[in-house]
């Protein structure tokens, strides 16, 4: 609607007309409504245009520039992550150290039911974009939305690896039985799982829902886990290769999978609110 | 969020996604002046696609001089003075004097609220008026420029376009009062 547009300079027309005349027809002028296209429209003209776009053009940029580009894109995209995100975490992590030193706990379990935690609320952030309704104000930017998603999820990804390897590092006193490598097969397999479910999760639900639905099988798990009453847990946590290796090529398959999916939704993007503006 | 000029810089360097977001940018803006210069929605859709298009074909040229939506906005205007010029309109123009009444039953519910809000009366009042005075009007009146503007966009001088709105004004008030514009036309020819 023009109902609320800017005001018109009266001034070079003040020796044609008076200001309250002018004033007036502006106002009678202004019930001339527009009925524009809808978005379906829109995009089918913008389909059009797209065989109108140069070809990208091959830039012969230097590693080094590369490297300058891409570090400045991931500060950027570490600072839109909420700071409780990284708090919290941490926190988590710091905790799961004291119960694992401190109490009676497996050090393995911890590690186990905590390598995926980071990840999982990551992705919360990862599509806040489209929980608030901002998707389209981010494709303004350089980037599309998918690729702003991709920075977010390798950010959060690396986080969490740094986290599992120092909490790794700092159970290795507490769990004199078990390899480091071994340390590693045991989180990096829950970790595969639960981050490819986790995303098609994500991918599919909003926020709220996604964070109900993953919780209770993230306890869901722990508990299995604490009981050890299942045989997956004895090849878990004793460090069955065969077992881990399969686990974790079926997530990253997942995973890789889950990933071609966001690409595909997000680079076709047409959600989000559609806004007047005064033209 | 990114400038009209970053935008084009990306759309050089073969950024699809840029020029989704310029187009929707601007969409609205031309489409509502083609409206409201032809008064014919379809008409104006593929027009406004046609000026984005010849925006696309030239967006070398453009070399950040000035306000982009300006640069925008003089496309449309040539494009809008090209179509007036061409047989189509011509031909178009014959059918609808002889259409005019199966036209009115045709009309959609859009168009029965817009008669509602007196839109109709504006509607019929602007495009009464002759081309030159209806691009000044619609370019001063929705498109809030100075006459300068107007003049550098259209290629005229501004004196003209003084004229032009003083012209198109006076006759829009006796059309929008309920009158008719048979004495300012006469009044006009005399002084041609």
């Amino acid at each position: 609607m023009e109902w609320n547009k800017k005001k018109i300079d009266h001034d070079d027309l003040s020796d044609v007309v008076e200001q309250v005349e002018f004033e007036e027809l502006e106002k009678e002028l202004n019930q001339y409504l527009v009925k524009y296209p809808d978005e379906k429209m829109m995009d089918s003209t913008i389909d059009t245009l797209g065989q109108y776009v140069p070809s990208k053009r091959k830039k012969n940029i230097k590693y080094k520039e590369r490297m300058q580009r891409l570090m400045k894109i991931i500060g950027t995209e570490i600072s839109t992550v909420r700071k409780g995100y990284w708090v919290a975490s941490v926190i988590l992590f710091v905790m799961g150290y004291f119960i694992t030193g401190y109490g009676a706990y497996n050090p393995v379990l911890t590690l186990a039911i905590l390598a995926p935690v980071p990840f999982v609320f990551g992705l919360v952030e990862v599509f806040k974009g489209r929980e608030n309704g901002v998707l389209e104000m981010e494709m303004t930017c350089k980037f599309s939305s998918y690729e702003l998603m991709l920075f977010r999820l390798l950010i959060i990804s690396v986080f969490n690896i740094i986290l599992n390897s120092i909490l790794t590092f700092a159970i290795v006193p507490y769990a004199e039985a078990t390899s480091l490598l071994e340390l590693v097969f045991i989180w990096f397999t829950p970790l595969t799982l639960f981050a490819a479910i986790s995303l098609w999760l994500s991918i599919h639900f909003r926020g709220v829902v996604f964070i109900s639905i993953f919780i209770p099988l993230w306890l869901l798990f722990s508990i299995v886990l604490i009981n050890g009453s299942a045989s997956w847990t004895n090849y878990l946590l004793n460090v069955n290769f065969l077992f881990h290796l399969s686990c974790m090529l079926i997530g990253l398959l997942l995973l890789v999978l889950q990933i071609k999916q966001l690409i595909r939704k997000y680079s076709t993007y047409e959600g989000g609110t559609t806004f007047e503006v005064n033209n | 969020m990114s400038t009209d000029e970053e935008l084009i810089e990306e759309i050089k360097n073969g950024s699809q996604a840029a020029m989704e977001v310029l187009v929707k940018r601007h969409y609205k803006y031309i489409f509502a002046y083609v409206y409201r210069k032809l008064g014919d929605y379809h008409l104006a859709y593929d027009l406004t696609q046609d000026i984005f298009i010849k925006m696309m074909k030239s967006i070398h040229h453009y070399k950040g001089e000035g306000k982009f939506e300006h640069w925008l906005l003089k496309i449309a205007v040539n494009h809008c003075r090209d179509y007036f010029r061409s047989r189509s309109y011509k031909e178009k123009e014959e059918q609808n004097t002889l259409s005019e009444q199966i036209k009115d039953e045709k009309e959609n519910v859009w168009d029965l609220i817009s008669k509602k809000l007196e839109s109709e009366k504006v509607k019929t009042a602007v495009h009464k008026l002759p081309e030159y005075q209806k691009e000044a009007i619609i370019l001063k009146f929705y498109k809030g420029l100075k006459i300068k503007e107007i003049a550098h966009l259209t290629d005229s001088k501004e004196a003209t376009v003084k004229s032009r709105l003083k012209q198109g004004i006076e006759k829009l008030k006796i059309a929008l009062k309920g009158g008719d514009n048979n004495g300012v036309e006469q009044k006009e020819n005399r002084s041609r």
